[in-house]
């Protein structure tokens, strides 16, 4: 067994250890967010949308982040006990979907209040601009070891990363292309204007004209 | 650009390990370095000649040892 190998399976056997905890932080984190929500939930006008998705960081991908953090993309064998799955923070992770713009502000502002403590990383772009709030950090009566974590994104920019995700992670070195980045970073901000100038539009026609004064 | 300085210098990205790489010359640049490095920089360690003893890396956080030995048995001897 090499190096690589060792460390490798090392980590799997540290996410079988893990793997109840971070079930019970996604439970935990996803109920209290469902709760939270609901008021949001209930006032939504049709055409507006909220949809909260959970996931449990799967074994392998969980291993590949930590491995891709390291530069050349290789664990290295002279620290391989210093490596561990704890320092993810998205073991756990919560995906809220909302449209238009000010739900997901709205959504956002909402979970601030409850989620005091926990860490900003916004999702950005290849520019460095914001796309979507994301934050992460621990629910202590729950797990001391295992972080979790919710995003909250404009739903369209969602909808659009869940097919190219899944299509890319299949052709990474199609993925990682110049002309790809480029086609994709187009198309998240067409998304990204899409959802912002209809926000603008609705609070737009929401405001009383002359007539109605 | 940065890119093209590489890819003239003859420099292919191994997307596997996101180094640029040249196998003649036995030096790879990863891609943190890359990132946070000026174009002249870049040229200058781009210059500079090459190990007899083996493969130069040019990383942010210097590569251990056992890293190297790692990465010269996936990039060829």
């Amino acid at each position: 067994m090499t190096e690589q190998e060792k460390i490798t399976s090392r980590l799997r056997q540290e996410y079988l250890d893990l793997l109840p905890e971070i079930r019970r932080v996604l439970a935990q984190v996803e109920t209290e967010i469902r709760f939270y929500t609901l008021p949001v939930l209930h006032s939504l006008n049709p055409y507006e949308k909220l949809v909260i998705q959970a996931r449990v960081k799967e074994c392998e991908s969980a291993v590949e982040s930590l491995r891709n953090d390291q530069e050349g993309k290789i664990f290295d064998p002279e620290r391989g006990e210093d490596y561990s799955l704890r320092n993810l923070p998205d073991l756990a992770g919560v995906r809220i979907l909302a449209f238009p713009d000010s739900r997901l502000i709205e959504v956002d502002n909402v979970l601030r209040e409850h989620f005091p403590g926990w860490l900003s990383k916004p999702v950005q772009n290849e520019n460095g601009s914001n796309l979507a709030p994301k934050y992460f950090g621990y629910r202590n009566k729950v797990s001391q070891r295992v972080r979790g974590e919710y995003q909250i994104v404009p739903m369209l920019l969602g909808l659009f990363w869940e097919v190219e995700h899944a299509a890319m992670y299949k052709f990474k070195p199609i993925a990682n292309s110049k002309e790809m980045r480029g086609l994709r970073a187009d198309v998240e901000s067409a998304l990204f204007r899409f959802e912002k100038r209809f926000a603008s539009f609705v609070a737009d026609s929401m405001q009383p004209s002359s007539e109605d004064l | 650009m940065k890119k093209e300085i590489l890819r003239e210098a003859k420099y292919r990205f191994n997307f596997d390990r996101t180094l640029y790489v040249n196998q003649a010359a036995k030096k790879a640049f990863s891609l943190e370095f890359v990132e946070d490095h000026s174009e002249e920089e870049l040229a200058t360690r781009i210059k500079e000649g090459a190990s007899d003893s083996g493969w130069i890396f040019y990383f942010n956080n210097a590569p251990s040892d056992g890293v190297k030995r790692e990465l010269e048995k996936v990039l060829g001897a």
